[in-house]
């Protein structure tokens, strides 16, 4: 009894979840009927007109489908219209129980359907008629049709319609005893419902957990997965699926009760029973309000009103006979049995019974098929036939028995387990991509402080050259202003060195005029005055001579300090002009000057020096004129190793190197060399000449 | 995302712009240096020149000085003979 119930819930609700209410859009829908002259266009809006009304008012929606059906009649290009119209007409019959009619828009849509393939059509044809033999009690058939629906839709890989005839036919399966093929197929319900994460399709998949747990009579458990699939129904728009939880619920609160015998319970099912009806009148949804009204009579059966129990019972059977509601008259009449059996109003209740037996056996269902075997049992043991109730017992017995046997548990713990295990499978995937996800993010933050370090050291770098940039213009600056103090100051002393040069130089030069002054002076007076005195004239001669070596010493002096540098070629020049000047005044002598070719181009020497050389050879030449007596002299100039040579040489008298003492011509000869840093070297032999080597 | 991508990319930026100015930095110091060197060996020179001249002028002191010496001495010499002549003509007149 309960079973089916449950199980209409649920496949019920596969048909609302795409409706959608909005009177906005019903109002430009209407417009567009009356105002449109096309008519595709007016089909389609008095369709989804259809679709509008559907669950908001099915009476508006039965005058809908109806103008639909006229306008698409014959028309070969609004035949999809035409057939989806059928296939409401008779959903529409389905909601309100009258199953035959359902039945018969059925066929009518198949000689329409079967023409030409549709996938839509096709899986909603198959769909829905599986629903309706479910409702009438096909078991074998509804799983047949939604089979042939899921393979369309496998075929087509259309996962929302897979979830939903998965779902429909698991729950055929149940029905059919088939709870391991059940199970399987919830399994993959569960797992394309969070696939896709449709939380409607889940509370569908809950629903039938219930039901399960339900079956296997742990009402706790069956209670808590109803509750979780009222909450997310509640959540979504159709009416319809929260009457069929109310339902389940006020079922579950029923049964604990009854176990518990807990009056508060039998107040929340009486309570839940009661919002599921007001709810199904709401969208004029018959079938719930006839089974809520079969669960109010059976609490008032548990609670001991027997007769309250009988009177619902009886206004039941007048609504679902005006139905052909077979499952409920099913259901209601064995209940009415049982309640009549209470009574002891046994002839009314065997009446029931025999009722209920042939949709029993045409139901196939084994726990509603051990009820009334049990009553019946219980019935002719008080008639007193024994034998019949001994029969049916046995039968209760065998049926009971295989209802019992744990596999259907194990299977359901498995299931639990394997879900269980599965769920913590996915939370260890979440943590994985979490974890994965925190790596990336460590992994970006190690990125960005590598980048940082990176970019501070680049700085640091670049700080640092431009620190050593200033630093190399600093010292550079410093260096260069040191040199430049240098070089100021030394340019300064130069300067006025040279000043002071230059005044000294006017001085000489003054000089030299005051000693040609003298000269010229001595010169007059000594032929001026005519002086006869001899002693006079060699005075006034030795004086005039004496004022003019002066005179050349000074200009020989002026000559050098004109010179930056002193050649050798300028040496040769002016030591060439003494001996000629030598010559003049010796002219028993014979001068000899050579010079090394080699030489020319390749010696400088500083004024000092060049001066010093000068002196030297000067003194040498007119000690061997003076005192050597002299013949011959030959000055040489070569290139010796280490230096210059310069040789003076003369076959004069010479002197004892032992004995004689150095006069002061040969002393300054000395001591001028010694000045330039050179060597002199002074070898005489008596009767032969004298021989002067200066090395520089 | 995006804002770890533009820091990520403005990091970079930075870096390579960075490098660039370092580059820059190193040329600049490279030539700096060269300019550098050739204004103190200029400077060298002239420093070099200067001494150079200095050391003329004191060889030009050098022989002045001598020169100087010598004409005192020459002149003292002279002076002394005329003042010799002087008195002789002195002593012969009177």
């Amino acid at each position: 009894m309960k079973k089916r119930l449950l199980s209409f819930i649920f496949l019920i609700s596969s048909y609302y979840c795409f409706s959608q209410s909005s009177q906005i859009r019903i109002d430009s829908l209407k417009t567009v009927v009356s105002s449109s002259e096309i008519l595709k266009e007016k089909a389609n809006a008095l369709n989804n007109l259809v679709d509008e009304y559907f669950e908001l008012n099915k009476d508006s929606a039965e005058v809908y489908i109806q103008k639909t059906l006229k306008l698409t009649d014959n028309d070969n290009e609004l035949k999809s219209i035409y057939i989806h119209s059928l296939l409401k007409y008779a959903q529409f019959y389905i909601i309100k129980g009258d199953y035959e009619k359902s039945m018969s828009y059925y066929y009518k849509t198949w000689d329409k359907l079967k023409e030409e393939f549709n996938y839509d059509l096709y899986t909603k044809y198959y769909g829905d008629l599986g629903v309706l033999n479910f409702y009438k009690g096909d078991f074998k058939t509804a799983l047949e049709n939604f089979q042939k629906a899921l393979q369309l839709a496998e075929d087509e890989n259309n996962k929302e319609d897979q979830l939903r005839f998965l779902n429909n036919k698991a729950l055929a399966m149940s029905y059919l005893g088939e709870a391991e093929n059940s199970l399987t197929v919830h399994k993959r319900a569960i797992q394309l419902a969070e696939k896709l994460n449709d939380s409607t399709s889940l509370g569908k998949s809950f629903n039938n957990i219930g039901l399960i747990y339900e079956d296997m009579k742990e009402y706790e458990k069956a209670l808590e997965f109803y509750l979780e699939a009222l909450e997310i129904k509640k959540n979504g728009k159709s009416k319809v699926d929260v009457a069929n939880s109310l339902f389940n619920v006020a079922g579950m609160y029923k049964e604990i009760g009854e176990k518990n015998n807990d009056t508060l319970l039998y107040v929340k099912a009486e309570k839940h029973y009661e919002l599921a009806i007001e709810k199904s009148k709401e969208v004029d949804y018959g079938k719930v309000i006839l089974f809520s009204k079969t669960g109010m009579a059976q609490l008032a059966t548990v609670r001991n009103k027997p007769l309250k129990a009988i009177e619902i019972y009886e206004s039941v059977v007048e609504q679902a006979k005006k139905a052909k509601d077979n499952q409920t008259l099913r259901v209601t009449y064995l209940n009415l049995g049982v309640n009549y059996l209470k009574i002891n109003k046994l002839n009314m209740a065997e009446t029931y019974f025999l009722k209920a037996m042939p949709f029993i056996i045409e139901a196939e269902n084994p726990s509603d098929m051990a009820s009334l075997y049990k009553n019946l049992s219980v019935l002719y043991k008080k008639t007193n036939k024994y034998s019949k109730a001994l029969d049916y017992f046995e039968k209760q017995y065998e049926i009971e028995k295989d209802l019992t046997k744990n596999s259907l548990k194990d299977k359901i713990s498995e299931f639990e387990v394997k879900y269980e295990t599965e769920k913590k499978e996915r939370e260890i995937l979440s943590q994985r991509a979490d974890l994965a996800e925190k790596e990336l993010h460590l992994n970006r933050k190690n990125t960005q402080i590598i980048g940082l370090v990176i970019l501070a050291v680049v700085l640091s770098i670049l700080g640092y050259l431009l620190f050593n940039q200033q630093k190399l213009k600093n010292a550079q600056l410093k260096k260069e202003s040191e040199l430049k103090e240098a070089l100021v100051k030394i340019e300064t002393q130069n300067r006025l060195q040279e000043q002071r040069l230059r005044i000294s130089r006017d001085l000489h030069d003054n000089i030299g005029a005051q000693l040609t002054f003298i000269i010229s002076s001595i010169d007059n007076l000594k032929y001026g005055f005519k002086i006869t005195n001899d002693k006079l004239n060699n005075k006034l001669g030795t004086i005039s001579e004496f004022t003019k070596d002066t005179i050349y010493e000074l200009r020989d002096t002026i000559w050098a300090m004109n010179k930056s540098e002193i050649s050798i070629e300028d040496l040769q020049a002016r030591v060439s002009n003494f001996v000629d000047k030598a010559s003049v005044s010796a002219n028993k002598t014979s001068f000899n000057f050579n010079i090394d070719q080699s030489l020319y181009n390749n010696l400088q020497f500083s004024s000092v020096k060049g001066m010093n050389i000068y002196r030297i050879i000067q003194e040498a030449v007119n000690n061997a004129i003076k005192y050597a007596e002299a013949s011959n002299i030959n000055v040489d100039i070569k290139k010796e190793l280490g230096g210059v040579q310069f040789s003076i040489n003369d076959n004069g008298i010479g002197f004892d190197e032992t004995k004689a003492e150095l006069g002061n011509g040969l002393n300054n000869i000395k001591k001028r060399a010694q000045d330039i840093g050179a060597n002199i070297n002074i070898e005489s032999i008596l009767g032969k000449g004298t021989l002067v080597k200066l090395t520089v | 995302m995006e804002l770890y991508l533009f820091f990520e990319t403005l990091v970079f930026a930075a870096i390579i712009v960075l490098v660039l100015f370092i580059l820059r930095t190193l040329l600049i110091t490279i030539s700096l240096k060269e300019i550098y060197r050739k204004r103190y060996v200029d400077l060298q020179n002239q420093l070099n020149v200067e001494i150079q001249k200095k050391q003329i002028i004191n060889q030009r002191f050098t022989l002045i000085d001598s020169l100087s010496k010598s004409l005192q001495e020459r002149i003292f010499k002279i002076m002394e003979e005329l003042i010799l002549f002087q008195k002789f003509i002195f002593e012969k007149h009177n």
